[in-house]
């Protein structure tokens, strides 16, 4: 009797997938055990270590246990903890290897002789053992997952159930990290029908997965280096997005952003993925119904994937070797030269690789050397800036506005640096230093510096020729144009004059307003609000008297806040850049701290942000402080500073600078401390490497006095050389063991002895540089000058 | 009815079938013979839809059987080098493949499980070389196909065995008419085996008989004389093979062995005899008439 059945596609594919799942049940075991370890345990780690934080009995109870749900804390959102990068890498490696094992019939001889005899389709044999890799996979990881979030509910009563957004959330994280396992496995298994062993198929699907992503990187890290003024063609998130193995890390790129509000990034990229791993499925298919059966156990059967892995690997390596030259500083010939022997280094050594042997090397050479030849000729063109983007400047009528990251004589001190509260209890922190600049005088004053900086390039290989001609700003220019397109340029060098060019912004109200932005809550109403605004400390000029945890009412915050703003606007740009009245001192907003913000506040600033340095010119403000009786701070007597530091270097700051409070700046408080106790070793182990050279003590009254009455908060536009300009120096004011306060004072008021010192101290610095015989080691502390009197 | 026509099929510059063409016909056990390399194994995987030709077509059954399912049903393969799922018995094998062929028979399964001695739930790992063979076969033969293919089937079997698995190949070709291709080396088992023989030499077909008349068509012939006649004499004959010892000849002729004895009856010996020759001397010496020489291989 011959057993009569149903031989449907199903019934067939069921048995195949039946004994392929066997085959993968060892991945589902390792799988599920692993998912349970980096994500079950550590994220209920992590919410037991929050729920131990103090501050977390101060939340309310909603936001508490919204905090404490931890759900944020795992899988694809955890993006500040390590084990949420370990998930998405275990998961890759999972499934590549299940794949591998799962469609290791097809480079065996004699299991691609049983498997192809079989009296079934190859796409349905493909079919059912990708099913497999992907149930053993994927299956413990979304149980695995999903009881996860239960058992944070269940325990903590996060989120107080699962609501809506919580549902939502889970949605996309799931679905992001299934298509993140079908897009591993779908690629690895492209690889597999194409090649001949199983080595091939780890090889080349690891460069399909990675090197994509290597060479986008090096072509942008090439576009920027070579290109003045180049902006981020791409963002980080995106250029992640690219790579199957690492689209789910571009996820962790955006945690800067206001992604936990929404999940449209993470969703879209998703959705793409899950388009392209359909269309690469159809296409293995397709592919795989052509493969020779007679490819298994040949290595190099495919030769497209073999030469797109060759040329990739090298262009990997002869961007490494050109930027390796470039941080000599070699010359543009020379690091085009390294690229291309690079390229081919990679190249030859990927060949060996792949074909086992140096037998293929003659014919792969000519590939190797063409795609190199082509990386070089690329880069010449980036070189060359055939399309004019160096020098490319939107006509100023067509100027809407312009975004600079430039803060002027304040830098750092007026940032927004903000925490942000998201539902789901996240928060996360941002540095906003952007100002938006729509005057068309000040849009005029960046085009200026734009203009100057792109007619005198420096270039890297230029940086240390000129040396002292180079401001290292760090500068990002975002023109929005009134046709609505935006134009973006980042600058890390310019020519010295370019950059004193936006000097003359600090005479801009819009600048102003955007530089001092927690002042102008006009322009800014989501920000500084009395309310959030903790208390005030009121400093003199030189650190000697603070009026420390100033609690004013709402009222007289505001009458002091608009005292301020007043006195911001009103202030006289050449008292600015060279002030004739001497500067007071400063007043400080301190904010409260995040956990007791209001409750309806999403985003505050964090401390240190709103500071403004008053001088004489200031009279509402003064007006105000005398009302508030905090005037007498303000007062400070100079003969109190009986010590003064005067550091040569002033390379710590970049840009344009005021003298700062030294409780705001705390420079070189141990370097001083050290030279007090005569603890040379400590200073050179320490310091040498950073470049801080303390020259000397002051002792001398009349010589201090000098240098305090000198320092009038001049803005200095030296914009941060390496050699600082020698016409101002940084001296540190202390009375008795404190340090009071850094300020930068001319070069005419620092003791003759003192500037001997230093003026030998770059003459021996000079001379290590050149390399010339008899230059020694950096004179870390020079103590001739102990005493000036 | 396998037929093929100029079928070539090329492994990296090697030809391993060179315009090959045949035609098998139903019902019969067809033995492939061949020196190494002579593309037997490389024309059962092309019958059985493993590999598809480069250039040249093939049909079963007037269907092509590359990613054919309807021709595959009714073909099994036993390839030399046999592989089974990990870690599986003969009767997951037997499980797995009753889910894919339709002509599957668990009893016939079972029956021939009763008729070898092996353990049909035990790990097949843990077989040795020639019950791994049986297990193959059992299998194949489980799948009742129209066409069987075997390459190299016999190796590492017993006499006995072998002499069971005759028996249950000729009561199936009897039964169902199932069509048996064979590729071997141990010529002395298809001599007793196959109905035709195909002869394959670089790729192509040298010479394809019914078994039957390949012995008949080739005899030994020894002879003494008095005085040795002219090898001119001897033209008449079609002459494989000529040695003399003193005054004796012997002779490997292609023909039939009573023509021959007549013949050579005219020229007077004082004695002479024909003796037929085995398959494997005939393969020897038809692969010596290609050009194959073995005394260069062996010795």
């Amino acid at each position: 009797m011959t057993t009569t059945k149903s031989y449907s596609n199903g019934a067939r594919f069921g048995a195949l997938y039946r004994s392929a799942f066997k085959t993968q049940l060892p991945f589902l075991t390792i799988t599920a055990i692993a998912m349970v370890l980096v994500l079950t345990l550590a994220s209920f780690v992590r919410v037991e270590s929050m729920v131990r934080m103090s501050h977390i009995t101060e939340l309310p109870a909603g936001e508490a246990s919204r905090l404490m749900s931890g759900i944020y804390r795992f899988g694809i959102y955890g993006a500040d903890d390590s084990m949420a990068m370990l998930v998405v890498l275990l998961l890759a490696l999972l499934s590549m290897l299940s794949v591998m094992v799962g469609l290791n019939y097809l480079h065996r001889r004699r299991t691609v002789d049983l498997y192809h005899a079989l009296p079934v389709r190859r796409s349905m044999l493909l079919g059912a053992n990708l099913l497999a890799s992907l149930t053993a996979v994927a299956g413990p990881f979304v149980v695995v997952y999903l009881g996860t979030a239960l058992a944070h509910v269940a325990v903590f009563g996060g989120c107080g159930g699962i609501d809506a957004r919580f549902a939502q959330f889970l949605a996309v994280d799931c679905l992001n990290l299934l298509v993140y396992i079908a897009a591993v496995c779908v690629l690895t298994a492209f690889v597999a029908v194409n090649v001949g062993t199983l080595f091939d198929t780890f090889f080349i699907t690891g460069a399909m997965g990675f090197l994509p992503i290597i060479a986008g990187f090096s072509g942008v890290m090439v576009w920027q280096e070579l290109t003045y003024g180049a902006a981020e063609p791409i963002s980080e998130s995106m250029l992640l997005s690219l790579s199957p193995f690492l689209f789910p890390l571009g996820n962790y790129a955006l945690q800067n952003k206001d992604y936990a509000a929404d999940f449209t990034q993470p969703a879209v990229v998703a959705l793409v993925w899950l388009l392209i791993t359909a269309l690469l499925a159809l296409l293995t298919v397709r592919l795989y119904n052509r493969r020779k059966s007679e490819w298994a156990e040949q290595a190099g059967s495919c030769r497209v994937l073999q030469i797109t892995t060759k040329c990739l690997a090298g262009l990997c390596g002869g961007v490494l070797l050109f930027f390796i030259f470039d941080s000599y500083n070699y010359s543009f010939p020379i690091r085009l030269l390294a690229m291309l022997l690079g390229s081919l280094f990679v190249g030859i050594v990927a060949e060996v690789i792949l074909s086992r042997g140096v037998r293929g090397l003659p014919r792969s050479l000519v590939w190797l050397a063409g795609s190199g030849v082509a990386f070089c000729l690329l880069t010449m063109l980036i070189r060359a800036d055939v399309v004019g983007y160096e020098t490319r400047l939107p006509a100023p009528e067509s100027v809407q506005s312009v975004t600079v990251n430039y803060r002027g004589r304040f830098e750092s001190q007026t940032q927004k640096i903000k925490y942000t509260m998201q539902g789901g209890g996240y928060s996360y922190s941002s540095s906003d230093s952007d100002v938006v600049l729509t005057d068309p005088q000040s849009v005029a004053t960046v085009l200026d510096m734009h203009r100057r900086a792109v007619e005198d390039i420096v270039r890297h290989e230029d940086r240390e020729e000129r040396e002292d001609d180079i401001a290292y700003c760090y500068l990002n220019v975002s023109y929005t144009l009134q046709n609505g397109k935006t134009m973006n340029r980042e600058f890390q060098t310019m020519n010295l004059a370019a950059y004193q060019a936006l000097v003359s912004l600090e005479d801009k109200d819009d600048f102003i307003r955007g530089s001092h932005a927690v002042f102008f809550t006009q322009e800014n109403p989501e920000l500084t609000q009395a309310e959030q605004i903790s208390y005030i400390s009121v400093q003199d000029n030189l650190g000697l008297n603070t009026a420390e945890r100033v609690f004013l009412t709402e009222q007289e915050l505001n009458k002091l806040l608009d005292a301020v703003r007043f006195d911001l606007l009103d202030e006289a740009f050449a008292e600015i850049v060279q002030p004739a009245k001497p500067a007071l001192g400063y007043i400080q907003l301190h904010f409260k701290d995040w956990y007791n913000r209001p409750t309806d506040m999403d985003c505050y600033y964090s401390e240190g942000t709103g500071l403004v340095l008053v001088n004489e010119s200031y009279a509402q403000t003064i007006k105000v402080l005398r009302e508030l009786e905090l005037y007498d701070a303000m007062v400070a007597d100079p003969g109190q500073v009986d010590r003064a530091y005067v550091f040569p270097s002033n390379n710590i700051t970049y840009g344009t600078m005021t003298t700062l409070p030294a409780d705001e700046s705390p420079m070189y408080e141990y370097v001083i401390e050290a030279y007090r106790r005569g603890d040379t070793q400590y200073l050179e182990e320490y310091y040498s490497q950073e470049g801080v050279v303390l020259i000397g003590e002051v002792e001398a009254s009349a010589a201090i006095q000098k240098m305090v009455e000198s320092s009038k908060s001049q803005l200095y536009a030296g914009g941060g050389t390496k050699k600082p300009n020698l016409d101002y120096f940084l001296v540190a004011f202390a009375s008795g063991d404190r340090v009071t306060g850094y300020k930068y004072v001319p070069a005419d008021a620092i003791p003759d002895e003192a500037k001997e010192v230093i003026i030998q101290y770059f003459r021996q610095e000079q001379a290590e540089a050149s390399g010339q015989p008899g230059a020694g080691a950096v004179v870390v502390v020079e103590t001739t000058t102990r005493s000036v009197h | 009815m396998i037929t093929a026509t100029g079928l070539t099929k090329c492994f990296d510059g090697f030809t391993a079938l060179d315009k090959f063409n045949t035609e098998i016909s139903e019902g019969s056990i067809y033995g492939l013979v061949g020196s190494n390399g002579s593309g037997k194994s490389t024309l059962l995987r092309t019958i059985c839809g493993i590999y598809r030709p480069d250039e040249g077509e093939i049909f079963i059954d007037g269907e092509k059987p590359f990613e054919n399912i309807s021709v595959k049903n009714h073909i099994s393969f036993v390839a030399d080098d046999l592989y089974f799922l990990p870690n599986s018995t003969m009767n997951d094998m037997a499980n797995f493949l009753a889910g894919l062929y339709p002509g599957f028979s668990m009893e016939a399964y079972h029956t021939m499980c009763a008729r070898f001695p092996i353990e049909p739930d035990k790990k097949i790992n843990n077989f040795s070389k020639g019950m791994k063979r049986q297990v193959s076969l059992v299998l194949a033969l489980a799948c009742r196909p129209a066409y069987l293919l075997l390459d190299e089937a016999f190796d590492g079997l017993d006499p006995i065995i072998r002499g069971a698995l005759r028996k249950i190949l000729a009561d199936q070709i009897a039964e169902r008419g199932m069509t048996v291709i064979i590729a071997s080396h141990n010529l002395r088992e298809l001599e007793d085996l196959c109905d035709v023989m195909g002869l394959l030499h670089q790729g192509k077909i040298v010479f394809e008989r019914e078994i039957d008349e390949v012995k008949l068509g080739f005899c030994k012939v020894q002879a003494g004389f008095r005085q040795i006649p002219p090898q001119e004499v001897l033209r008449p004959l079609n002459v494989m093979q000529l040695e003399q010892t003193g005054s004796v000849l012997n002779l490997v002729v292609r023909g039939n062995s009573e023509e021959v004895l007549r013949y050579m009856n005219t020229l007077a010996p004082f004695f002479v005899e024909t003796v037929p020759l085995t398959l494997e001397e005939v393969f020897i010496h038809e692969m010596e008439a290609q050009g194959y020489d073995y005394n260069k291989i062996i010795f």
